[in-house]
C-alpha cells in the first residue's frame, strides 16, 4: 500500500508534459530581446543629454544564472552622470508574477524594473481568486488572452504599484537611487 | 526577588508548541505559490529568493518561539524559588534558597538559583549545564544580539528547547 503510494508520489514528481513543452532557449531569447528593447528605450530617454555630453552610457557583458535556464550571458547597462554611476543589472526571467527583472543600482539605493502585464497597475492586480459555490457547476476556465508585456517601475510603497516607464518616471528613478 | 508574585495568564508549554506549529504552518502557506496573494507579495522575485526568505522567516520564528519557552522556564524556576522560601520547606535546596534570599537584595538566576539546584540536586547536573547554555542564548536574544555569542550548541531551535523544558519541568518537580 505504502509502496504504491510512494510510487505515485515519485511519478508525480517527474518532469511533466507541460514542463517538457517549455522551450527554455526560446524563453531566454525572448527575455534577452525584451532586455534589448528596454535598453533602446532608455537610450532614447537619455539621447539629449548624451548629445550634450553630460551623460554617457555603455554595456558590460555579465553572466546571469537561473536555476531553470543555467548560466547565460546578458548585457548590463552602465550610465554615468558626472560622478554618479548607475547600473541596470539584468536579474532573470523565471520570476514570480512577471517576465523579467532589471535592478537599477545607484550610490543611494536600488529600484526594480519589471516586465509585467501591460494592464497591471499594481501588484494586487496579479491576485486571481476563483470561488466555487457548492451545488453549482464550476465555472468554465476563462480562455487565456495573450499577454502584452511592458516594462514598469515597481514602487517600494505598500501596496506595491507598477508605474509606467516613461522619460519622466525613469528620470525620477535615477534621481532617487543617485541621491539627487 | 519580588516579595509577591502576580501571576498573569501565561502560555503553558503545550500552548507555546501549538502556537509555534500554527506560526510555521501559516508561514509555509503564505510562501506557497498556490496561495492567491503569492504573485502580488513576491512579484519580481526568483523562486530561490522566495525560498531563502521563507527559510529566514522560519529561522527567526524558531528563535522567537524558543525564547518564549526559555522565559517560561525561567519564570518556573523563580516561582519555585519564591514558593520554597515562603513555605519554609525543610529540604537542603529550600534552606539554601532561604539563605540566599536573606543575604541578597536581588536573586541571580544563574549564580543563586541554578547553582543551588546543581549543588543540592547533583543528579540533574547535566540538565542544569544544558539549561545554562540555553539561558546564554536567551540572554543574547533578549539583549539585541549585538555580539557573537559563545553558545554550548550550534543551534537552539524550538524543538530542542521545548523538549528540554518539558523534561526539566516534569523531572525537577518545580514547586509553586
Amino acid at each position: 500500500m505504502e509502496t504504491k503510494e510512494f510510487e505515485r508520489f515519485v511519478a508525480s514528481q517527474q518532469e511533466t508534459n507541460v514542463d517538457a513543452k517549455i522551450d527554455r532557449v526560446q524563453m531566454r531569447d525572448e527575455w534577452l530581446s525584451e532586455l534589448a528593447s528596454l535598453y533602446r528605450k532608455i537610450a532614447g530617454f537619455l539621447q539629449d543629454y548624451v548629445s550634450a555630453g553630460s551623460i554617457s552610457y555603455g554595456y558590460t557583458k555579465i553572466e546571469v544564472t537561473e536555476p531553470e535556464l543555467g548560466t547565460y550571458t546578458a548585457k548590463r547597462m552602465d550610465i554615468s552622470i558626472g560622478r554618479q554611476h548607475i547600473s541596470l543589472v539584468p536579474v532573470g526571467t523565471f520570476l514570480v508574477g512577471c517576465k523579467g527583472r532589471v535592478d537599477a543600482e545607484g550610490s543611494a539605493g536600488r529600484a526594480q524594473l519589471l516586465l509585467v502585464n501591460e494592464r497591471a497597475k499594481s501588484a494586487a492586480d496579479l491576485i486571481k481568486v476563483t470561488v466555487n459555490i457548492k451545488g453549482t457547476a464550476p465555472p468554465s476556465p476563462r480562455e487565456r488572452q495573450p499577454i502584452s508585456w511592458a516594462w514598469k517601475i515597481l514602487t517600494t510603497t505598500v501596496p506595491k504599484r507598477f508605474v509606467d516607464l516613461d522619460k519622466e518616471s525613469f528620470f525620477a528613478l535615477l534621481m532617487e537611487i543617485a541621491n539627487a | 526577588m519580588p516579595k509577591q508574585f502576580t501571576i498573569t495568564p501565561t502560555l503553558e508549554l503545550d500552548e507555546l508548541a501549538s502556537y509555534h506549529q500554527d506560526l510555521v504552518g501559516s508561514l509555509r502557506l503564505y510562501f506557497n505559490p498556490s496561495t492567491p496573494t503569492f504573485a502580488a507579495r513576491f512579484v519580481g522575485k526568483r523562486l530561490d529568493e522566495v525560498r531563502q526568505e521563507l527559510a529566514s522567516r522560519l529561522e527567526e520564528s524558531e528563535f522567537r518561539s524558543a525564547f518564549f519557552v526559555l522565559t517560561r522556564l525561567e519564570a518556573s524556576f523563580k516561582i519555585d524559588f519564591d514558593f520554597r522560601c515562603k513555605k519554609r520547606l525543610k529540604d537542603d535546596l529550600s534552606k539554601n534558597f532561604r539563605e540566599v534570599e536573606r543575604k541578597r537584595d536581588k536573586v541571580r538566576m544563574d549564580a543563586d538559583i541554578l547553582e543551588g539546584w546543581k549543588r543540592h540536586r547533583p543528579e540533574w547536573s547535566r540538565e542544569i549545564s544544558e539549561l545554562r547554555g540555553a539561558f546564554k542564548f536567551r540572554h543574547w536574544l533578549a539583549h539585541g544580539r549585538y555580539w557573537t555569542p559563545k553558545l554550548g550548541r550550534k543551534k537552539y531551535d524550538f524543538a530542542y528547547v521545548h523538549l528540554m523544558a518539558e523534561s526539566i519541568i516534569s523531572g525537577f518537580g518545580l514547586a509553586g
